[in-house]
């Protein structure tokens, strides 16, 4: 699916870096995910990371790795799927709760388009997502 | 031959998981969305970090152990921070 590996693509001339915090599983041990089982470690979480790295496939996205105490999602409030838009300035531009496709890549063009520093460039055109799970990663 | 305490068992169909049994138990549903506990976690939430707040400044490993600093970003990349998890 990698969405967000497609949107680090599109925008990777446009001084966007695309970030993903491994966090602790949801769905450990449930139907479709028997053998993933809760973190034991930071190793044993930083060896599920890497086979993520690998099963998305990421080339550009960053893998960030959370800490065992879940210092930064309990910080950003323990959801499984958010999603901010930090501008250059370090202030949120956009947030959701559950992350849409759709809904990033129209807000990440409004604000690289409107970017003094991208003046020259061409205008990056909305890109229509067509996975029904778009919200995943 | 079906075992006598068959009825026992959890669903195993396509809706097993999440909304097993246990959820369907009205009573503990009632308490559990009227606690204390997740309502306020409800009506803080929107308060997070809302748009056009300040976000903070964190540090963590990336999975080759390097350390990224949301401030190391500042000034020149925009950021799309999300989550990941293999489930």
């Amino acid at each position: 699916m990698p969405f967000y590996e497609e949107i680090a693509e599109k925008y990777a001339d446009r001084d966007v870096v695309v970030m993903n915090v491994y966090v602790r599983e949801p769905h450990a041990g449930e139907r479709g995910f028997p053998e993933i089982q809760n973190h034991e470690s930071y190793e044993h979480k930083l060896g599920y990371a890497k086979d993520l790295f690998k099963i998305k496939n990421m080339k550009k996205t960053i893998l960030l790795v959370d800490e065992m105490e879940q210092k930064i999602h309990g910080m950003l409030g323990e959801l499984p799927n958010f999603v901010y838009l930090i501008d250059r300035d370090g202030r949120v531009k956009y947030k959701a709760t559950w992350s849409d496709a759709e809904h990033v890549d129209e807000y990440l063009a409004e604000m690289v388009n409107n970017d003094p520093a991208f003046a020259d460039k061409p205008k990056l055109e909305h890109t229509i997502f067509t996975q029904t799970a778009s919200t995943q990663i | 031959m079906q075992p006598a305490n068959n009825y026992l068992r959890k669903p195993t169909g396509p809706m097993g998981g999440m909304w097993s049994w246990q959820y369907l138990n009205l009573i503990k549903t009632i308490k559990l969305v009227t606690s204390k506990r997740v309502k306020s976690f409800y009506d803080k939430f929107p308060a997070i970090f809302p748009p056009g707040e300040k976000f903070p400044d964190f540090e963590l490993k990336d999975i080759e152990g390097n350390i990224h600093r949301i401030s190391d970003y500042l000034g020149k990349k925009y950021i799309v921070l999300s989550t990941g998890a293999i489930t």
